[in-house]
């Protein structure tokens, strides 16, 4: 099968001769790109058989550069890691770019160039993915194999391969991934004893950041800048260990230092987000400004950039603006419930601001209309605080308690409620609020689950029942109820269990529990107590169209989880 | 603004050049393709100087695979070199576990390949590029079996800039951007010697 290799370039003439050259160097399937959106539709359709090498023009005449496509079509997984990128550019200082960025090419050239010199990087870019297959194939798989991926790694290694140094670059990356943060700067300390290396030494910073050692990273980070003072990626690290300080100032000017060297879309979001959230808005606007309108694709853009650029323009008192940007939110993405929820909301928040309070009503209740319990909680959040802006303090509270409690046991979710209740009415009462409100549904859970220790599990269900209910997205909570139901018919129910007619009340508690069982794979397709619970409903059953667990799942109940919430 | 003005102008003018070059190729003319080849390298070159003319030398060290350096360095070396100048090529990086160096890749080739116009103008017959390992440095070394350097060349912070000619980047800027390779508080270095003929060092910590 012939190598597949695609060319992304504006000009015609400059495509038409970069696939002659490529068809005197070797027998080569290529295909032609003029633009983005052409190239995008190439590898959608190119998935089952990936190209082997893609090479992109840097200028393509568009406001989406070369760079930002490459950046994109990583992050979001779009080609393999095993397809190799050639940036094409006009211009000697793209050095400048490629020794910056984070995700580099894995070879540029420069133009124009000749037969040989494309040939070369051809070459080592095809060597380079031949030297890795094994590696890329591990990490390319839909869960990537980040134990295969370090075998293949190390085998390189143990060969003294060329790229034994990349190699080991993706291993230290993979036992971070695996939270084998010493064994990872075991890695990095061995390239940096070799000789200064800034991915490494940036790599060693964060390990000492996991570990619990913010001090010593950030004296390896000082250290690094001064020897790689435009490697930004050690700017960043700098800026991650500042924000897990709370010191979200002192990160927001790191990050402007980064974005200056390379003003990437993924940092002018994290800077206009970080802005914002430091009530630093008139920077916030010119950040997610940047990020709202670079590129008319909109390959990089999310409805995250909108809204918050409409709430820094908002607290500007910029609120014809504001309406402006949510009303062009539907004009870039597709229009969902979630997404329509939140638009109104800001919209109303932003009208109330306006002293247009009728019409901020008006959105209010279009928007409640729309909403439904299991909906992202950032909808809901915006909702109950455009609820409490509006005068509708107590369904504003309905809202926010709701999503507390259903999303429990996600601190950040929890912690950004208390914090948007708190800018509304409620003041400083909110977090009490809350924590009683979770106070009580934990007080609900744990007697239940004392209920069952004690093998009472009508009473068990019967309080499980008062939650479960209303607590659609809390995993737990339906684990829980679904446990004590399959335990009560499993206590309860006779030999003939399957012949008894459907009202009676076994076989309307397995339909129960087959229903949140079915609720708790949705919301959490993952969680540890769903084959033990999917293996007792199918024992008690005989039926075996439910989910099946993992094959490598043996845990019993007991083993999988406890039932209790953390008070 | 003049400087993205520039910056488009050439970018439009090497893009042109692409299609005429394949064309000649392919009509059977490989000299007048490569003359033009090397207008378009001169035209990148005329954008970096222009770029670094405007303050001093920035440079951008970046992590370079030294084989393929070496290789492509070869290349220019073969499209640049008058005809009938012998050069020997020799890559030495025994006792180097990973082909690899954190460096301005346009830049050194820069240096480089303005070292070895000089030592060709100059040469008798023959000239040659080694890369090797020295005292902890990546060490580029050129010679020539010329006169040797002038003797108030191999002064520690000569300027001569006129007496530079090769593409025109002088001994000033080659030492600016060894000098701004900077790694653990130990700078990169331009030496000069007369051994025989004119010995060109480029040290790269």
């Amino acid at each position: 099968m012939k190598q597949k290799i695609l060319i992304i370039e504006d000009h015609e003439g400059v495509a038409i001769a970069i696939e002659h050259q490529l068809q005197l160097i070797g027998s080569f399937h290529v295909d032609q790109s003029r633009n983005v959106v052409q190239a995008l539709k190439r590898f959608s359709s190119a998935h089952k058989h990936p190209y082997d090498a893609v090479l992109c023009d840097y200028d393509l005449g568009e406001s989406t550069n070369g760079q930002q496509l490459l950046e994109y079509l990583r992050a979001e997984k779009r080609i393999p890691r095993r397809t190799g990128f050639i940036m094409i550019t006009a211009e000697a200082s793209y050095s400048s770019v490629a020794s910056a960025v984070e995700l580099a090419p894995d070879a540029y050239l420069l133009k124009p160039f000749t037969q040989a010199g494309l040939a070369q990087r051809l070459e080592f870019v095809l060597e380079k993915r031949k030297a890795l297959k094994a590696v890329y194939g591990a990490l390319d798989l839909a869960s990537p194999d980040l134990a295969a991926a370090i075998a293949a790694c190390n085998a390189l290694v143990v060969a003294g391969d060329r790229f034994a140094l990349e190699a080991l670059k993706i291993k230290a990356d993979c036992l971070i991934r695996q939270e084998q943060w010493g064994e990872a700067a075991n890695v990095y300390d061995k390239i940096i004893a070799w000789r200064p290396t800034p991915w490494a030494e940036v790599g060693r910073a964060r390990t000492l950041r996991l570990m619990g050692y913010p001090e010593l990273a950030e004296e390896k980070l000082k250290s690094t800048l001064s020897s790689f003072p435009q490697f930004v990626a050690a700017y960043d690290e700098m800026a991650s260990l500042e924000s897990d300080r709370g010191e979200t100032v002192r990160a927001q000017e790191i990050l402007e230092q980064a974005h200056a060297i390379v003003p990437s879309n993924r940092r002018s979001r994290a800077l206009g987000l970080m802005a914002l959230e430091n009530g630093d808005h008139e920077k916030a606007s010119r950040f997610l400004k940047i990020v709202t309108q670079r590129d008319r694709h909109g390959l990089l853009r999310s409805t995250e950039d909108f809204f918050g650029l409409a709430n820094a323009l908002r607290q500007m008192n910029c609120h014809d603006q504001a309406m402006e940007v949510l009303d062009s939110i539907t004009q870039h993405f597709p229009e969902s419930r979630p997404l329509m929820v939140r638009k109104m909301a800001a919209e109303a928040i932003t009208l109330v601001a306006a002293n247009r309070g009728f019409d901020a009503k008006k959105r209010v209740r279009d928007a409640l209309e729309l909403l439904t319990e299991q909906m992202a909680p950032q909808a809901q959040l915006e909702l109950a605080e455009a609820c409490h802006r509006c005068g509708e303090v107590k369904r504003g509270n309905e809202i926010f308690i709701h999503v507390a409690e259903n999303w429990q046991e996600n601190a950040a979710v929890v912690l950004q409620t208390k914090a948007v209740m708190a800018r509304t009415g409620a003041g400083a009462e909110a977090a009490s609020i809350i924590d009683e409100s979770l106070r009580e549904l934990t007080k609900t859970n744990n007697e239940a689950a004392r209920h069952m220790k004690a093998g009472h599990f009508d009473d068990a269900v019967n309080d499980m029942q008062k939650v479960a209910k209303r607590l659609l997205s809390h995993a737990t909570i339906q684990a829980n109820y679904v446990q004590a139901l399959l335990k009560w018919v499993e206590h309860n129910a006779p030999q003939n269990l399957m012949s008894l007619p459907q009202h009676s009340r076994p076989r309307q508690h397995l339909a129960l529990a087959r229903e949140h069982l079915q609720q708790l794979a949705k919301i959490k397709a993952d969680h540890p107590r769903l084959p033990p619970l999917q293996r007792l409903l199918v024992k008690l059953t005989g039926e075996t169209d439910i989910l099946k667990p993992a094959a490598d799942d043996h845990a019993s109940l007991d083993e999988a989880c406890t039932m209790e919430i953390g008070e | 603004m003049i400087d993205l003005r520039i910056a488009s102008l050439i970018h439009n003018a090497r893009n042109r050049l692409m299609p005429v070059i394949d064309r000649l190729r392919r009509e059977g003319q490989p000299d007048a393709a490569a003359e033009i080849d090397h207008i378009g390298a001169l035209l990148g070159l005329a954008m970096t100087l222009f770029r670094q003319g405007r303050k001093s030398i920035e440079v951008f060290p970046g992590e370079v695979d030294l084989d393929e350096f070496f290789k492509e360095l070869a290349s220019e070396i073969k499209k640049l070199a008058p005809l009938g100048a012998s050069t020997e090529l020799h890559s030495d990086l025994a006792g180097m576990p990973y082909p690899v160096w954190q460096m301005d890749y346009q830049l050194i080739q820069l240096v480089l390949l303005d070292a070895l116009m000089n030592a060709w103008r100059h040469a008798r017959h023959k000239v040659s590029i080694k890369m090797q390992l020295s005292d902890g440095y990546l060490c580029f070394e050129i010679r020539d079996d010329g006169d040797g350097f002038p003797a108030e060349w191999l002064a520690e912070n000569c300027t001569v800039e006129k007496k530079s000619v090769g593409t025109g980047v002088g001994l000033t800027i080659a030492r600016q951007v060894a000098a701004q390779h900077l790694i653990q508080g130990r700078h990169g270095r331009i030496e000069l010697e007369n051994c025989a003929g004119a010995v060109f060092r480029l040290l790269l910590p």
